[in-house]
């Protein structure tokens, strides 16, 4: 289990982390996310070794990360670390031997990801000769090779197709299957829907929201229903609790203040023609993300 | 983490290595070292005119000049050693010698004497002509004229004789460690020191930029989170600095092989340098060398010389691992190793020009000053203005350089290892310092 407990960061007498604190098990997905400058990276850093905590104290499986920790972790940062003039094999040679692997154990495993990511051909290829999805997936198996217990994901589908994207799923999934703890953060708010199952928002090193993210979503009254009937948009901008009408193709979406006001609409709508849909859905996380940190983003 | 620094030193000189660079670069050395050897040799071999003969033609005009002159040339040749061949040749007619003057190697020399009995020499010639060749001219001529006028004043054969030996100089030297042999090697060891100083000078070079160059890279691609997250940034810091002085240290043995290929070459090739005038100086420089005379001397040093440049050149690469994790591109570290650069462009420089200023206490000065000393301090030991105890005085001021900027450095390093940007950069370092 990794735990951060209360843990600070100052950086002079700049607060980035304020006293965060959460817990990950075995075979969980914990989104940490924030807007750009929140304390994530610091964050990190910090679970990583990179950097001391001003106070608090974080833990893997109840041992203080230290540098006989570290080899149990793997990271991949937002921005790619990788050495371009290395070919692949060279750079995992190197990335794994700092995880205390051998020689031949790196090469087998790398062999066995290049060809589950379908670029066994690129072995031998420098690193800075590949495309950007191609050094992603580079990237990706530097960060897993060494089966850590720990697994640190910031950006990961940075650069992929939707078809890579699937197949880094796949393999996150088997990760987590296999017991890995996962660290997630992405900005990309419907990745982090799709397997996080508790989260947490940082804004300006604050913890502004934290739990499972079922509970996150049900806590929000508000609710977006989605409707196709014969209806106009000025008759349902009339209607109690609504807050706006979007057209969108040939769906309207409603967003309204409350849930309670769903069963007066739906009463409205069951009395219109042509009625094939009427879905009452909860705030998406982007929505979230946006409502609780937009308003503080300029500051 | 024992394994991984080893690791670490391995992998860093294993990439060098392999880079095709150094390969072009060494082939490049080899090539140089051995054409270097065996200059004289291979100028031969492309071929020239090296068996001119010069035709000096004397118009005695006084009947009492030429005989002297054309005895005493050769004498002044054997003190001279101008190493260039004549033929000295009587002429009668003046008017038709100029005729005669078809090429560069035709010299007339028309003696004349005036009212008061003084010579006048007139010397015509196609073009220039060599300068040691005038000069030796210059020089019999004058002797001969100092001979006619000894024995127009009845000196006999034999005072003559006394009079013109050479004046033999017996040195001695107050100061024990000081030999004749040394003195006279002052000459070799101008040319020497350059061959000592430059490729120490490259090295420093090669240390910082090899430095810079990989903790710049794994930097700006940032892979030292990667690196860093694994090990420890004084783990990285001295794995980079050993890797470094290894490297450097391996291709100054290369070097030295070089060299012993080069004169390996010229001894199984063997030849005789006496028939090639015009670069008699460089087969006497390169024989020098090679004689071991010369080697006999510089071994006695050797050890306290060595020990002071490998510890200045840790000295540089903790200096340019310092500064390279302040940095974030390579552009951002060649600004900022301008400094160093110049350090040992100073040094280098006094070095080259230390004989020109013998004696002087302002260089002797300069010769302890850290980073300087191994470039400057060699060529003034070589050459006596200092001894053993100032080498020794030299190596331990480096010594303590290289201490402090361990313990001071490292923190900076630790700090700057992770930072991505310049801003209020100087004010993190201080920090650094005071933590």
């Amino acid at each position: 289990m990794l735990k951060v407990k209360n843990v600070t960061k100052f950086y002079d007498d700049f607060k980035a982390v304020d006293n965060l604190s959460f817990e990950v098990n075995e075979g969980e997905i914990f989104g940490l996310l924030g807007a750009n400058g929140a304390g994530k990276t610091t964050t990190f850093r910090m679970i990583m070794n990179l950097l001391d905590p001003t106070s608090g104290e974080i833990t893997l499986n109840d041992k203080k990360i230290d540098y006989d920790v570290t080899d149990d972790i793997g990271f991949l940062t937002e921005e790619r670390s990788l050495l371009l003039k290395l070919t692949v094999k060279e750079l995992m040679i190197y990335y794994g031997t700092l995880k205390s692997m051998k020689k031949d154990d790196i090469i087998i495993e790398l062999r066995k990801w290049l060809k589950r990511f379908k670029i066994e051909d690129y072995e031998n290829k420098k690193i800075k000769e590949l495309s950007k999805g191609n050094k992603q997936k580079i990237q990706f198996i530097s960060s897993i090779i060494h089966k850590p217990k720990l697994l640190i994901l910031d950006e990961p589908f940075s650069g992929l197709d939707p078809i890579n994207v699937d197949m880094f799923i796949e393999v996150i999934n088997e990760l987590k299957d296999n017991g890995t703890i996962i660290i997630f953060s992405s900005h990309q708010m419907n990745h982090v829907e799709l397997f996080c199952e508790k989260l947490l928002i940082l804004d300006h090193g604050k913890t502004i929201i934290q739990g499972n993210l079922k509970d996150i979503k049900a806590s929000y009254d508000e609710r977006k229903i989605l409707i196709k009937a014969d209806v106009t948009k000025s008759e349902l901008s009339k209607l109690e609790g609504v807050k706006s009408v979007v057209i969108k193709g040939d769906e309207i979406e409603l967003n309204i203040e409350d849930k309670k006001y769903v069963k007066n609409i739906f009463d409205y709508i069951t009395k219109c023609k042509n009625v094939t849909k009427f879905e009452v859905v909860e705030l998406s996380l982007h929505e979230i993300f946006t409502k609780e940190v937009g308003g503080n983003y300029e500051k | 983490m024992k394994n991984k620094f080893w690791f670490l030193v391995k992998n860093s000189i294993s990439r060098k290595v392999k880079n095709k660079t150094f390969v072009i670069v060494n082939i490049l050395l080899l090539v140089a070292f051995v054409s270097l050897f065996n200059i004289d040799k291979i100028v031969l071999f492309f071929g020239g005119n090296f068996n001119k003969v010069n035709n000096i033609m004397v118009v005695d005009n006084t009947n009492e000049f030429y005989d002297t002159f054309k005895e005493l040339i050769d004498s002044e040749e054997t003190i001279i050693d101008t190493g260039l061949k004549y033929k000295i040749t009587k002429k009668e007619n003046e008017k038709e010698i100029k005729k005669k003057i078809k090429k560069e190697e035709d010299i007339a020399i028309i003696i004349n004497e005036d009212e008061e009995n003084i010579f006048n020499v007139k010397m015509i010639t196609y073009g220039y002509i060599n300068s040691n060749l005038y000069q030796l001219i210059n020089s019999s001529i004058s002797q001969t004229k100092q001979v006619i006028a000894m024995e127009k004043l009845n000196i006999n054969e034999e005072d003559l004789a006394k009079v013109m030996s050479p004046v033999n100089i017996k040195r001695e030297y107050v100061q024990e460690n000081k030999n004749e042999q040394e003195e006279n090697m002052e000459f070799v060891m101008s040319i020497v020191t350059p061959i000592i100083i430059f490729p120490f000078f490259m090295l420093i070079l090669l240390v910082v930029q090899m430095i810079g160059a990989e903790i710049n890279e794994e930097k700006s691609t940032r892979s030292m989170e990667i690196i860093i997250s694994n090990i420890s940034a004084k783990t990285h810091f001295f794995a980079k600095v050993l890797a470094a002085n290894l490297f450097v240290i391996m291709q100054c043995l290369l070097l030295l092989i070089y060299s012993s290929i080069g004169i390996l070459i010229r001894n199984i090739s063997g030849g005789s340098l006496e028939n090639i005038n015009n670069i008699g100086q460089i087969s006497q420089i390169t024989s020098s060398i090679t004689s071991s005379g010369i080697l006999n001397n510089i071994t006695s040093y050797i050890p306290l010389v060595l020990i002071l440049m490998i510890v200045t050149l840790i000295g540089y690469s903790l200096l340019a691992g310092i500064l390279a994790s302040m940095t974030t591109n390579m552009e951002d570290f060649q600004q900022l190793q301008t400094p160093i650069m110049v350090i040992s462009l100073v040094g280098f420089y006094l070095a080259i020009m230390s004989s020109m200023f013998e004696g002087s206490i302002f260089i002797r000065i300069i010769s302890y000053i850290p980073f300087i000393s191994a470039i400057l301090s060699p060529s003034l030991l070589l050459t006596g203005v200092i001894g053993i105890k100032d080498i020794i005085l030299s190596i331990l001021l480096m010594v303590v350089v290289v201490y402090l900027l361990t313990k001071y450095g490292l923190r900076i390093y630790k700090e700057g290892i992770l930072n991505y940007s310049s801003n209020k950069l100087w004010k993190k370092m201080f920090k650094a310092l005071k933590n």
